[in-house]
């Protein structure tokens, strides 16, 4: 039975965002008994809501408040009012992403160590390290139902389009070749069906078999009776005692009015533009710059992996829509070799577009028509395609700031995302596209067609784990430096972006910040 | 639906119009009934008769943009004619300017012109907000239309045939 708070009831946890960060964490505080009110922009949808529809679904779930992308990547040019593919609803975006369960290696933990200090970057290790990190992604594997050892759920099988890519990457010499890790059930688990291979994990998965937070840890958060979701509620700034302490959140609801929630806690999930822009936003006589920004790293170090889009069309149909969206890796590249010409690995990941997407992504520029165009999308069924997804260099300068003058329908200042690939991020994208290409070519691809970036669905870095206050926004935890009673529990915590899609460590990261809040509640230390 | 979407004597070719997109859009909600619609209906559908009035050229250049040989010119007219009702200034001021640049350049209308000269006066303003809408609306009209999925090899919705697990998701037989 969900419960019901009072807005004057300041010994509430307060999370802003209910996707895999906050879902995740909400549950996970309720269970120990600890009191939640989370704050939700978007809307509830039900399951009955989900559509195979792509553009139904985009314009459904999709977070479509305007924001301004500037700099020299692609994405500026050509979606300069929509950088990020993300989700503006209950869930979150664990309702659009594709169900990759990727840990971070190693290395990605310490990249500065790793490779020294790189000219143009930002770059530092990670406050936490792989082997810390690993019982957490386990619990996180079991927690979400990862295809794998930590659950015994097989593999997915290989669809058409894997199988095309994986013949081509065993003929050019690959041998890390594997449909998973896929937080997508292949059998019965946890209380949510198998995957029954519709193509359109992306819309949000209508039976349920891919994690997400909507139907899993917010419902079960609600039933322990300590947790209270309000959707429809965008947070507009988060509010301070005379001790610098966070003690309420204002919010818009519904209707527009202005709401105030009193909080002992305050939790920052709203995703890796969203989470920075709120913390700006509440600027104070006491913190002029926003909160939790005595390092001023609030907003900065922007990252989005460096991707790139590669279709190929084979000689025969390959019917790539056919099955789970993205259950399909190869991971060979995956490593930190720099006598490649970059630092950090990436990995080969099967990406299939139904034909709307395909039409709006083939080629997203304002040459993208006639007879070249319409030839290809007319060869659609032939096709077999390729994200890649590799580690983003930090860049101070790649930032989210407030625009000096533009205001959004809450009368917050839109958010201006600035992103200049590092040159090691070209590097990786060409050489990542020439690979991907090989494995085409060897399986008789007759054309390899490259795509400008997607809007980033991966967003990280902007409120940095740091192990000197200096360095970043929160400590090991996801504790402020500056402010001990305020979490940020999104990827805008992660210290560098690895070559892995982000949220099974988001998702770790929420399990073991949960655990570690529980502590210092039982402690009487927050 | 073949019979249901043959424009009746008492109606204006506007209400076909909406009748038939009616009629698609039922079918849309299908993907069972869409994934039936025979191609040669399709193209029986797109009877020149049947199509709604456009300004001069705007067709041609629908079609120069997403030119697919296979579909009739209804498919390109219908998305044409609701851009008019919502950009009606906007396409007429880009028409006017176009067919300029086309008596200008080769002394006759855009229509009138060989593909590569069309394309080259096309290719001019790309970049501008009239080819922009256009595009889009054509984008959307062509590769965003259910009815057209399976003509592109598309099935659209799958979910409620219990998805391909058991309907070719792994039939690849070329490898």
């Amino acid at each position: 039975m969900a419960a019901k708070f009072s807005q004057d009831d300041g010994d509430v946890v307060v999370i802003i965002g209910s996707g895999a960060g906050g879902g995740t964490l909400a549950n996970a505080l309720a269970k120990q008994g600890i009191r939640v009110v989370v704050l939700e922009a978007g809307k509830r949808f039900a399951m009955s809501d989900i559509e195979n529809d792509e553009w139904a679904m985009f314009n459904k779930i999709s977070w479509l408040d305007k924001r301004i992308a500037t700099g020299s990547w692609d994405v500026a040019r050509n979606h300069p009012n929509l950088p990020a593919w993300i989700v503006k609803a209950v869930g979150g975006s664990s309702m659009h992403w594709a169900g990759v369960a990727l840990r971070f290696r190693d290395f990605e933990f310490r990249m500065r160590s790793e490779n020294g200090d790189i000219k143009g970057a930002n770059l530092l290790d990670w406050p936490v390290s792989y082997a810390e990190m690993e019982p957490w992604y386990v619990k996180a594997e079991k927690h979400m139902g990862v295809t794998g050892p930590s659950t015994g759920m097989p593999y997915h099988q290989w669809h058409n389009s894997f199988k095309v890519l994986a013949s081509g990457a065993q003929r050019i010499g690959y041998k890390e070749i594997l449909s998973g890790p896929m937080a997508i059930n292949t059998q019965p688990y946890d209380e949510r069906p198998g995957c029954m291979q519709a193509g359109f994990c992306m819309q949000g998965c209508r039976i349920g078999a891919k994690w997400s937070t909507l139907y899993t840890d917010i419902p079960r958060a609600e039933a322990t009776g300590n947790c209270e979701v309000r959707p429809q509620s965008m947070a507009l700034r988060i509010e301070h005692d005379a001790r610098g302490r966070v003690n309420a959140v204002v919010y818009a609801d519904a209707e527009g009015r202005q709401q105030r929630q009193k909080a002992r806690v305050v939790c920052v999930a709203g995703n890796s533009i969203e989470s920075p822009r709120l913390l700006l936003n509440s600027e104070s006589s006491m913190f002029r710059d926003g909160l939790a920004n005595s390092s001023g790293q609030v907003g900065r170090n922007y990252m989005c992996h460096t991707t790139a889009g590669i279709y190929a069309v084979m000689p025969k149909p390959v019917h790539m829509y056919r099955g789970t969206t993205v259950a399909g890796i190869i991971s060979d590249e995956s490593y930190n070799k720099p006598e490649r010409g970059f630092v950090g690995g990436y990995r080969l990941e099967i990406l299939s577009l139904g034909l709307p997407f395909m039409s709006a992504f083939l080629d997203p520029t304002p040459q993208g028509w006639g007879r070249t165009f319409a030839s290809r999308m007319e060869r659609y069924d032939h096709m077999s395609g390729v994200w890649l997804c590799g580690e983003d260099l930090p860049v101070e300068s790649n930032r989210i700031t407030l625009h000096a003058s533009e205001k959004d329908q809450y009368g917050l200042p839109v958010p201006v995302v600035h992103k200049d690939d590092h040159a090691f991020d070209n590097a990786m994208r060409d050489h990542g596209v020439e690979q991907t290409r090989k494995c085409y070519e060897a399986v008789g691809a007759t054309e390899v067609i490259r795509l400008p970036s997607y809007p980033a669905s991966h967003n990280m870095g902007t409120n940095r784990m740091s192990a000197r206050a200096a360095d970043g926004v929160v400590n090991k935890w996801g504790q402020s430096h500056d402010i001990p009673n305020l979490f940020v529990s999104d990827g805008s915590q992660f210290t560098t972006s690895g070559g892995q899609n982000p949220t099974l460590t988001i998702v770790a990261l929420a399990l073991r910040q949960a655990e570690h809040i529980g502590k210092l509640f039982s402690q009487r230390a927050l | 639906m073949h019979d249901s979407s043959a424009p009746g004597a008492g109606l204006s070719r506007r209400r076909f119009m909406s009748l038939s997109a009616q009629s698609l859009a039922l079918l849309g909600a299908s993907a069972v009934a869409s994934q039936l619609i025979p191609v040669t209906l399709l193209a029986d559908e797109a009877r020149p008769e049947a199509l709604p009035e456009l300004p001069a050229g705007l067709l041609r250049m629908g079609r120069d943009i997403f030119p697919h040989d296979r579909l009739g010119d209804l498919h390109y007219a219908k998305p044409l004619a609701a851009l008019l009702d919502k950009q009606g200034a906007l396409v007429r001021e880009g028409l006017k300017a176009l067919q300029g640049s086309a008596r200008e350049r080769h002394g006759q209308a855009f229509e009138a012109l060989a593909e590569n000269d069309r394309v080259a006066l096309l290719r001019a303003i790309e970049t501008g907000p009239f080819f922009r809408e256009v595009r889009s609306a054509l984008m959307f009209g062509i590769y965003d239309n259910k009815a057209l999925f399976p003509l592109f090899g598309y099935e659209g919705s799958s979910v409620e045939k219990g998805g391909y697990v058991n309907r070719g998701f792994n039939d690849i037989d070329w490898l």
